[in-house]
């Protein structure tokens, strides 16, 4: 109980204390430049379409196609936003 | 199902028809979207469809004025709702073709990706095209064909209202909003803490993305237009189909 109120479990969930600054900035563009640059977004891009129209169309539910209509937007320009932001 | 009242009731047309018309249970319960209303025009075509030629058939009367009214409400909203999707994804299409946006982070999109961009801006009208384009089939009775009538009025009302507003939010962003006296004085505004390269930067990147809407607005006009024109269509064949066939059977 004492350990959870001095609150150093806080320290313990700051990545910074695990990697290096430059490591982690790395790991998060890595991620960004796998998941919204080159094939894996026009993969999930394609999926999440047709999801939507199965969604939509054949199952007849609205909220999932409109969900998987955002995430294909997300991964069409998401890298756009984030270059926009200057992260990636 | 558009009206209620009475659960099942037997008719004898005048030519002795003793077929039994199986109308809705219970009280009368409104369309809580375009698909339950497809789905009551789509009950109501069975039972017109299985009703004898001699047989009077059941009155337009029966398809009330309330829920008329709820069908053109649900075409209407069903229309309207998909208009935040186009007004957001066809300009962002427009834009990456024009290479003012990366597509899939790459300044410079292949054909593939191109298409892509343009099925998910019109990935609406497409979806909702192919769900209205299929109530031409159910264009029989006179009850179905207030029904769909109704429907696709609220649709077309919708679906024009819609293009109206973006094409003249559209032009009005462009020649009004993103003007290089606008963007200098605002740009002006932050000299201070950025720097001139970024902001002449911005300042290129808006005036690029000016005629991006106003492309956007005439094609969110045509794919609206078309849309609408879709289901009607549907409708022609149809009526064309039964006078077709209905000469047929007149010359034999």
């Amino acid at each position: 109980m004492g350990a959870l109120l001095d609150m150093r479990w806080l320290e313990y969930i700051n990545p910074l204390n695990h990697y290096s600054n430059e490591e982690y900035v790395h790991y998060w563009d890595a991620l960004f430049r796998t998941t919204l640059a080159g094939i894996f977004p026009r993969f999930a891009f394609v999926a999440a379409v047709i999801g939507a129209f199965w969604y939509g169309v054949r199952r007849q539910n609205w909220a999932a196609a409109r969900t998987l209509l955002f995430v294909a937007g997300l991964m069409a320009y998401g890298g756009a936003i984030l270059m926009a932001l200057g992260v990636m | 199902m558009a009206s209620g009242g009475s659960g099942s009731q037997s008719r004898g047309g005048g030519g002795g028809d003793n077929s039994t018309i199986f109308l809705s249970q219970g009280s009368y319960e409104k369309p809580k979207g375009l698909l339950q209303a497809i789905s009551d025009i789509q009950k109501q075509y069975v039972l017109e469809a299985n009703t004898s030629a001699s047989s009077p058939g059941i009155p337009e009367e029966w398809f009330t004025s309330e829920a008329r009214l709820d069908f053109w409400n649900v075409g209407f909203k069903a229309a309207i709702s998909g208009g935040i999707v186009a007004a957001i994804f066809i300009p962002l299409a427009i834009a990456a073709i024009e290479k003012n946006i990366p597509l899939f982070g790459n300044w410079t999109p292949t054909i593939f990706d191109e298409i892509l961009a343009f099925f998910l801006a019109v990935s609406f009208h497409v979806g909702m095209g192919l769900l209205l384009a299929g109530l031409g089939a159910y264009y029989v009775g006179p009850l179905t064909r207030q029904m769909i009538k109704r429907l696709l009025e609220g649709v077309a009302v919708g679906a024009l209202a819609k293009a109206a507003v973006v094409f003249l939010l559209f032009h009005f962003l462009s020649l009004k909003v993103i003007t290089p006296e606008n963007l200098t004085t605002v740009l002006w505004k932050l000299s201070a803490k950025v720097s001139y390269e970024r902001l002449n930067h911005v300042y290129q990147w808006f005036m690029a993305f000016r005629p991006v809407l106003l492309t956007s607005a005439w094609f969110v006009l045509f794919t609206n237009i078309l849309f609408v024109a879709v289901p009607y269509t549907g409708i022609g064949l149809t009526i064309y189909r039964q006078y077709r066939r209905r000469k047929e059977t007149e010359l034999i």
